[in-house]
């Protein structure tokens, strides 16, 4: 019978998909079960911990599960047990304080980039602020080339942001991110928004400044103070923008948690942040 | 009838019984499907309507959250704005390809078009992002260098989107062509119509509730979609100025969602306020589906397939007083014409003035017809009906010459307003209202020279360039793909496909990605196969017009018109929050599973329907109880159909970004996770990562945007085959 060979045919493939789909979502593969920790938050530290990931995994047999989100949804899943490790590229709030430890694993500085073709090397905080509020609009206006400036910002929350809205409101009181000015969800896309233009102006993590393509975009000097991990160090006039990279853990970190945070902050996790262009806490390999 | 027969009957009755309440069980989940998710939202969303108020959140001016304000309207304008746009790119266009496709072009070309066109539709939302983000967004850089700093914009948005909605309109309103009747044709061109009158004149006039519909349903589309719209339209919250910038930046709903939902805490006001920005985007594709389901009713009407199509506006019209429905017709009448020379005023006065004009013009109107119906009364020249009490019938009494003036008039004023506001963009007010005029000017003659052109050589004229807007569509469609390919092909080695990603995404392979979405999709068929398909059995074979049943239906239609990323926050407050799941693979293919669920239940149903009705008569003639019927004749019959249907199905779902990234996906994995608890690698976030967050080499995005693509177009062209071979095999 024709219909029931078809219907032989579909149950023969419905069983197949099952099967395997079963197979597949249950898990053939790999084998080995050990400890897992799973971490998410910052899209800062994401590619960090990324590296750490597949050094640590090496040598233990626990499981790195790694998620962005930013350091938002960081914190809240770690308060809400959905997180083991919440990333963080700021400090915590007071709210999340009474839940969360913090441990600081590196320092990171946040950069101002300008596209190449703007002529600008040197802006002061207040400049800066200036030009996020819109009051400067015209890369002449600062000594630059006759020409509008595009503006790049992240979005409210970001760790980033954060750390470069508190640097121009110490700077410039009234500084205000105007709403006409673009947001990008991420670093790359600040930086890719940059340097595929030629009047742009952004802010990244010094982790990210290998990554710029030196003949379409570069780091300023702040308040003529060059970005490097030297100058954020300085005791005397230090780079104005930088901040905490912090691991938060629901109460102080115990079990396998610590012995991967210890790791962190071990010469050897230290040596691993610092060639990502972090600034190291604790002494390195 | 014997003792044992009647008791085989009457066994033969419960068993189909039992069966038929057995499948509505299945079939009522989508019911509770649809219940939830606006359960959660609005259960979310609570906390901003409590601490905000329902009247700040739709009057503040700015979405800024971090100064604790959170008004909805930038948002909300920016989501109309891209719509509006995504339209006037896509309708002209995509009506323009289906008349091509239903009207000109010859028999065998019908169904390759109509398979491209499909194509289009199965591209997933992130790679036309991907497309958007590396080739568009420049492109108009340097097409407007002083109009945009950055590229991405409203614009780009617009264009994107539109692209986007293109395959929605094609084939809605090629069906809605098709079904207009043969003799209404046949009848024009008998008396010596051409083939191009009859098409402007006759099929096309016949088919506009059809084509509205697809123009609505286009719009819900555009209005949900999340990943290409985030990518490209500068995410500012603004509402743009003058209100027809194009070159500004924009944030709809959907961008808002997607991206600030990675940076607020669980549980603040920011939070509960972006549920309440969903739930306004719920509200808007409810909207639309009930706009759209009028539609569908109306055409049916036309055609005489429904004696009285009543819609729940007729309904509830039918209970209140007259005088009340007048009452309200008048008054969204004159809440249009406020609105519209509000906006229209508002470049050139400040809100107050530009409103007291808008109340003024109202007002005037309303006075100058009011006049108008007193004069006729007293001249005794009204009509049969009286007195008209609404402005649609204050528009019907006018004379037939009076009608066609003011449309005309209407006509030419549009014109003159759709000319002068791009040009406006670029010079001075005069310059763009003249060189409205002249363009309005320019067509009042092309009108006139028209009429005397040789009607054969109008339709040559007119079929060339219908044909060119199809060419057009293709060549678009190849661009895409063309580029994506060509960019990223020599990255997929071997190496690329099975090695674990190294150096933090930014080298290696995407083998846990490819893995990951695979899992993903078998998973969320484990889940929307056995409900869909008994749903779709139940809806097609045992239904009835019930309310259960219409709810049902009704409820599939909001399921399939629900934007992505709503299934992702859903599936994002229920699993990985409310559960503790955390990202987990069983999450993420829950939340694809209810997300494909409708395609795989109208599938079914529209498969199962198409069989003729004989087959299922001989069966049940033979003695055959209707279970058996369904199973061993009518299912095997319309098998081909649905697993055209599955197929296509597991490419949207392989494809989609948005219900996962905030339930089951990570960026980085080194091993292939055993448990279903586990989070995955997937294709398309990877995609998304890699063109927003990671830092990779180009070469690595097009690679798995290839690699995707290939996942997805391979689909296509399984359904189509096995959709070839049986329609060989299966004639009636």
């Amino acid at each position: 019978m024709e219909n029931n060979t078809k219907m032989i045919l579909a149950v023969l493939v419905t069983a197949i998909v099952c099967v395997a789909g079963t197979y597949v979502a249950v898990g053939g593969g790999d084998d080995s079960d050990g400890v897992t920790i799973s971490i998410s938050g910052s899209t800062t530290v994401q590619p960090l911990m990324g590296i750490y990931k597949e050094n640590y995994e090496k040598y233990t047999g626990v499981t790195l599960e790694i998620a962005g989100g930013g350091s938002g949804v960081g914190a809240t899943n770690a308060i809400n047990g959905v997180s083991d490790i919440g990333m963080l590229s700021r400090d915590l709030k007071a709210t999340e304080a009474t839940e969360l430890k913090a441990t600081i694993i590196a320092v990171d500085g946040v950069a101002v980039i300008v596209s190449a073709g703007t002529g600008v090397t040197d802006l002061t905080s207040v400049q800066i602020a200036k030009i996020f509020s819109k009051e400067i609009t015209n890369w002449s206006e600062v000594g630059g080339a006759s020409k509008a400036i595009a503006p790049i910002s992240r979005q409210d929350g970001s760790g980033t942001r954060s750390c470069f809205d508190d640097a121009m409101k110490a700077a410039y009181p009234t500084y205000k991110v105007k709403d006409n000015v673009d947001i990008k969800p991420s670093t790359t896309e600040v930086i890719g928004a940059v340097e595929k233009s030629d009047k742009a102006i952004g802010y990244v993590s010094f982790g990210y400044l290998d990554n710029l393509d030196p003949t379409k975009s570069s780091a300023i000097k702040v308040d003529g103070i060059e970005a490097t991990v030297e100058n954020v160090l300085k005791d005397v006039d230090p780079y104005p923008l930088s901040r905490n990279l912090i691991l938060a853990t629901k109460g102080a970190p115990k079990g396998a948690a610590l012995v991967f945070i210890s790791w962190i902050l071990s010469p050897e996790g230290q040596k691993l942040a610092e060639d990502e262009g972090f600034i190291p806490v604790k002494p390195t390999a | 009838m014997t003792e044992t027969e009647s008791i085989r009957m009457e066994g033969r009755f419960h068993t189909d019984t039992v069966t038929k309440y057995f499948l509505m069980g299945i079939a009522s989940i989508a019911i509770s499907i649809v219940f939830f998710i606006i359960l959660f939202i609005f259960a979310n969303s609570t906390d901003a309507i409590r601490d905000v108020g329902i009247v700040k959140l739709f009057t503040t001016p700015r979405w800024a959250p971090g100064e604790e304000l959170f008004g909805t309207v930038p948002i909300i304008s920016g989501t109309l704005a891209v719509t509006a746009g995504a339209m006037i790119i896509a309708v002209p266009i995509g009506v323009s390809a289906a008349i091509f496709i239903s009207e000109v072009a010859p028999g065998r070309f019908k169904t390759i078009l109509k398979s491209v066109s499909e194509v289009f539709a199965g591209i997933p939302s992130v790679v036309y992002g991907f497309f958007g983000l590396m080739y568009l967004v420049p492109v108009l850089r340097d097409l407007f260098p002083d109009k945009l700093l950055l590229g991405s914009s409203w614009l780009a948005g617009s264009i994107l989107l539109g692209i986007m909605a293109l395959p929605t309109i094609i084939s809605v309103s090629e069906d809605a062509l098709n079904a207009v009747p043969r003799s209404y044709r046949e009848a024009s061109l008998a008396m010596g119509a051409t083939k191009w009158e009859t098409t402007r004149k006759v099929v096309t006039p016949a088919a506009v509730s059809g084509i509205s519909t697809a123009i609505i349903l286009g719009m819900g589309r555009a209005i949900g979609e999340t990943m290409a719209v985030m990518m490209v339209c500068g995410n500012t919250p603004i509402v743009p100025d003058p209100f027809y910038n194009v070159f500004s930046g924009i944030r709809p709903i959907t961008a808002s969602l997607a991206f600030e939902m990675s940076y607020v805490v669980v549980g603040s006001t920011y939070y509960s306020a972006l549920f309440f920005l969903a739930l306004v985007l719920m509200g808007m594709v409810l909207l639309v589906s009930l706009v759209s389901k009028m539609m569908v009713s109306r055409t049916r009407k036309r055609f005489g397939e429904v004696k009285e199509g009543e819609t729940v506006l007729h309904k509830l019209a039918s209970k209140l007083p007259v005088s009340v429905v007048n009452g309200i017709k008048n008054g969204v009448w004159a809440l249009v014409l406020f609105t519209v020379v509000l906006i229209a005023s508002k470049p050139w006065l400040n809100v107050l003035g530009a409103a007291v004009l808008g109340a003024a013009v109202t007002a005037f109107s309303i006075s100058v017809a009011l006049l108008w119906i007193n004069k006729l009364e007293k001249e005794g020249r009204l009509g049969a009906d009286g007195r008209p009490l609404n402005a649609s019938e204050f528009f019907e009494m006018l004379s037939t010459k009076t009608k066609a003036r003011i449309r005309r008039a209407l006509g030419l004023l549009a014109i003159v307003v759709l000319i002068y506001m791009p040009v406006s963009l670029f010079y001075d007010d005069v310059t763009s209202v003249l060189s409205g005029i002249a363009v309005a000017a320019l067509f009042v003659v092309w009108k006139r020279l028209y009429r005397k052109v040789d009607s054969m050589r109008a339709q040559k004229v007119a079929h060339t360039g219908l044909m060119l807007v199809m060419a057009v569509t293709i060549g678009i469609l190849l661009v895409i793909i063309v580029r994506i390919f060509v960019e990223g092909l020599p990255t997929v080695t071997w190496e690329f496909l099975t090695g674990f990603p190294e150096d933090a995404g930014r080298a290696g392979g995407i083998y846990p990605a490819i893995v990951g979405t695979l899992k993903l999709v078998a998973g969320a068929m484990i889940i929307a196969l056995p409900l869909g398909i008994i749903s779709g059995i139940y809806l097609a074979e045992y239904s009835k017009d019930t309310p259960l049943t219409r709810t049902i239906r009704n409820c599939i239609d909001i399921l399939s018109g629900t934007p992505s990323i709503v299934f992702g926050l859903f599936g994002m407050t229920v699993f990985v929050i409310l559960f503790g799941w955390g990202y987990s693979l069983i999450g993420g293919c829950i939340t694809l599973g209810f997300m494909i669920l409708p395609v795989i239940i109208r599938t079914t149903e529209e498969a199962l329907k198409a069989v003729p009705q004989e087959l299922r008569e001989g069966s049940l003639a033979m003695g055959a109880t209707k279970w058996q019927t369904t199973v061993k004749v009518v299912l095997p019959a319309a098998f081909g159909s649905v697993i055209t249907g599955i197929i296509l199905a597991i490419g949207r779902a392989a494809g989609e970004t948005a219900p996962i990234m905030f339930t089951a996906v990570v960026a980085f994995q080194s091993k292939i996770p055993k448990s279903i608890f586990d989070p995955v690698m997937a294709l398309p976030y990877q995609l998304y990562y890699l063109s927003t967050e990671g830092i990779a080499p180009p070469g690595m995005r097009s690679g798995v945007a290839v690699v995707l693509l290939s996942l997805v177009l391979s689909m296509f062209v399984l359904a189509s085959i096995v959709r070839y071979h049986y329609n060989k095999k299966f004639k009636w």
